[in-house]
């Protein structure tokens, strides 16, 4: 049977992220994978409303403390040579943060309308 | 890969967005140069399990691959299951939340957030029994039945210390310390051992006659 241990790493108290919940998928614009791109503006009201601009679409939502918090886990594996040319693989998750708040947006994106053609 | 204020007001503006409706810090978010779903995983966790990991304390998975896995904390055992989510969830470690930021700066500040990683799915806990029936079926392999036996057993046999049997039961060290005592374990030279039935007898009624002979002492001299 195997064990894994879960703990934060030595150097103590693991940090604490941030969760946004979206509907859909994002894409890149050109089919290049999102690694390093911008991704968009997020941006508070004076009411504490969330605005995420991406691309041609304000999303409207709100943040809210998660009643069961999250662990984001890094598996990594340690190979030990151990006695009579036996290697034993110690696998660990290693919590990087807690997550206790998130932004989640749920209504629909709303288009932003450039360039309306004027009537003549 | 950065927004100036100039850039960040300008998609304010297309977006006809009123900048005295904002607070002053807007948080550009871009995707990390690491940006990847394959290294993260996301555990629900409940105000119990959140604190023992703040307080550096640790979580064991236990299973064989024929079992389903179990997540246990020092004293409760938690079915692991793997939930699907329909959105899609983005980690963003330094991004703050609104009281998190200052209200009160003049013009509008932009201040960069990357985004290190997703998910679509994470893993939920549900507590469960821990699953303690193999213990008993473990430690009767090699019931104990004397100290002159223990030299004509063979040296195959398997004995476990408490170490060994937390890496067979799926169950928490409390909820197994707990059972070791309801089915009547001994820990023998450091191994947990079941009692063989007939010397069990035999110890009792050894025990038995002593208390019998001390009180025949006593009641002589009523």
């Amino acid at each position: 049977m195997v064990q894994i241990v879960v703990s934060s790493s030595r150097d103590g108290d693991p940090g604490e992220w941030m969760l946004m919940e979206l509907q859909g998928e994002i894409e890149a614009r050109r089919e290049d994978g999102l690694t390093g791109k911008l991704m968009g503006d997020l941006h508070y009201t004076k009411e504490r409303v969330s605005l995420l601009i991406i691309g041609h679409h304000i999303l409207y939502g709100k943040t809210a403390r998660l009643e069961k918090p999250f662990a984001v886990l890094v598996k990594t594996s340690n190979v030990h040579q151990e006695e009579a040319e036996q290697t034993a693989v110690e696998t660990k998750y290693i919590v990087t943060a807690l997550i206790k708040k998130k932004i989640i947006f749920k209504t629909r994106p709303k288009p932003i309308i450039t360039n309306v053609p004027r009537k003549v | 890969m950065s927004r100036s204020r100039e850039e960040v007001e300008a998609t304010l503006q297309i977006a006809k967005l009123n900048v005295q409706d904002l607070r002053t810090t807007a948080q550009c978010l871009a995707f990390s140069n690491t940006f990847t779903s394959g290294d993260y995983c996301l555990m629900e966790l409940d105000e119990t399990l959140c604190k023992e990991i703040e307080s550096g304390g640790s979580l064991v998975i236990r299973g064989d691959k024929a079992d389903h896995a179990v997540l246990c904390s020092p004293d409760k055992t938690y079915d692991l299951k793997i939930a699907d989510t329909s959105n899609l969830l983005l980690f963003i470690p330094d991004c703050k939340t609104p009281d998190q930021l200052p209200c009160d700066q003049a013009s509008l500040s932009v201040c960069l957030c990357e985004i290190a990683g997703f998910s679509n799915h994470y893993w939920e806990l549900r507590r469960c029994r821990p699953k303690l029936k193999k213990l008993k079926k473990l430690l009767l392999e090699n019931p104990y039945d004397g100290p002159e036996n223990e030299q004509d057993k063979s040296q195959d046999i398997v004995l476990y210390t408490t170490e060994d049997l937390l890496s067979q039961i799926q169950a928490s060290s409390l909820e197994l310390m707990d059972h070791l005592k309801v089915i009547h374990a001994c820990q023998i030279s450091g191994f947990w051992r079941l009692l063989d039935f007939d010397y069990e007898m035999k110890l009792l009624s050894h025990i038995t006659q002593l208390m019998d002979s001390s009180h025949g002492h006593s009641a002589a001299y009523h």
